[in-house]
């Protein structure tokens, strides 16, 4: 009787000990997994097309609001989306922006997180909030009655891309990130995440090139 | 080989419990001071729920250490799974306090990622619990035996022939 209560004792333990064994075996291998996603950074290529277009965008505003600033006859309504624009364009290629990216080198989680977060904190809060915005609103520009709310559902449209990238960044502090080998060769969480944010960052600018080229379109000759 | 492989691994475990429960208590405690909760008033039976499982392994240990429980200590494949349990829970840890990918290592100012630790305290609760489970099963397993302190019996009984014998 001894012996039988002895073996079955000693297979309940060591049921308990194999099930231990297994979850612990699990965890290690998933985490570890997830450490490996983690830890390989974004490789920003030199001839990456977000960046040289947002330089050659910004550019471009810059050589818009020069001609326009050259041009006699100016309207008010002109002369003050003029000045919201240059504020606009300097915190374009402000600090911490797409403008200052540095291709040829590797980004971490971290730092597309922040590419974002500045996204948030100057484009939308500052260009758009502070400067931009006027224009859906009662005392709109006549001109931009039309297209504002065109550029006001662009704006949202980004803002919501922008901030589920960011939420996505923080999801990969969670265990239920996507640790399937299978699925992250099939889409790499970190490059889709930047990838919405330089485009949105691209698209951006695009708004303020358009505006720029606007304000060109009336306002008579250049003075050279 | 199996005696060496079983005595290394049995002090490797004793050695990271203590130390794990300390880095434990070190990251629920600032865990604790972040969300502005009281370690030692209202929120205590909520620390003692991820302490406890620790100080548990722990009393079984010096159980199995003061008792001679030999069906445990001599359990390779309970020690190797302790052993495994140690290093995962070591992994946690380290993760948690130096995986600086994960973004909420950044987030809250402590350079310390809670949220993934908090994540893992339920698997490091299921483990260490299983763990003393198994302990307490073996143990009574031993005494069922009657071979937990069989060595001391062996060396009482050549004793009084008058032998050495292993």
């Amino acid at each position: 009787m001894k012996k039988f209560i002895a073996e079955y004792l000693h297979i309940i333990a060591y049921t308990a000990v194999g099930l231990v064994f297994v979850i612990s075996s699990f965890y290690l291998v998933m985490n570890y997994y997830h450490s490996r996603e983690l830890s390989a950074p974004l490789y920003i290529r030199n001839s990456d097309s977000n960046y040289g277009n947002y330089i050659s965008k910004i550019e471009e505003i810059k050589t818009n609001l020069e001609t326009f600033s050259k041009k006699s006859n100016k309207d008010n309504e002109s002369r003050e989306l003029y000045g919201k624009l240059t504020s606009c364009n300097a915190v374009l290629g402000g600090e911490g922006t797409l403008a200052t990216l540095k291709p040829g080198t590797y980004y971490k989680p971290v730092d597309v997180y922040k590419l974002g977060s500045k996204f948030q904190t100057d484009l939308l809060n500052i260009c758009w909030a502070i400067h931009l915005s006027y224009l859906i609103g009662d005392e709109a520009p006549t001109k931009f009655k039309t297209t504002a709310p065109y550029i006001k559902n662009t704006i949202d449209a980004l803002a919501s891309k922008v901030e589920y990238s960011l939420d996505e960044i923080q999801n990969n502090s969670s265990y239920y990130f996507n640790t399937n080998i299978t699925a992250s060769t099939i889409r790499d969480p970190l490059a889709v995440d930047y990838e919405n944010i330089a485009s949105s960052y691209n698209e951006f600018a695009d708004i303020i090139l358009n505006l720029s080229k606007d304000i060109n379109q009336a306002g008579g000759e250049v003075n050279e | 080989m199996n005696k060496v492989l079983n005595k290394i691994l049995y002090i490797l475990k004793n050695i990271l419990l203590p130390i794990l429960m300390i880095v434990t208590i070190y990251i629920v405690a600032l865990m604790f001071q972040r969300l502005k909760k009281e370690l030692f008033g209202a929120n205590f039976t909520e620390f003692i729920s991820v302490i406890f499982p620790f100080f548990l392994l722990i009393i079984l240990c010096l159980t199995n250490f003061i008792f001679e429980q030999n069906n445990v200590r001599n359990s390779l494949f309970y020690n190797v799974t302790s052993f495994f349990v140690m290093l995962t829970i070591t992994y946690f840890c380290y993760r948690a306090l130096f995986d600086k990918n994960m973004y909420f290592w950044y987030k809250y100012g402590y350079d310390i990622n809670f949220n993934y630790f908090s994540d893992q305290i339920a698997p490091m609760k299921i483990m260490l619990y299983v763990l003393s489970f198994a302990n307490i099963i073996l143990m009574i397993e031993g005494y069922v035996k009657g071979n937990n302190n069989e060595s001391k019996k062996k060396t009482k009984v050549n004793d009084k022939k008058g032998k050495v014998t292993e």
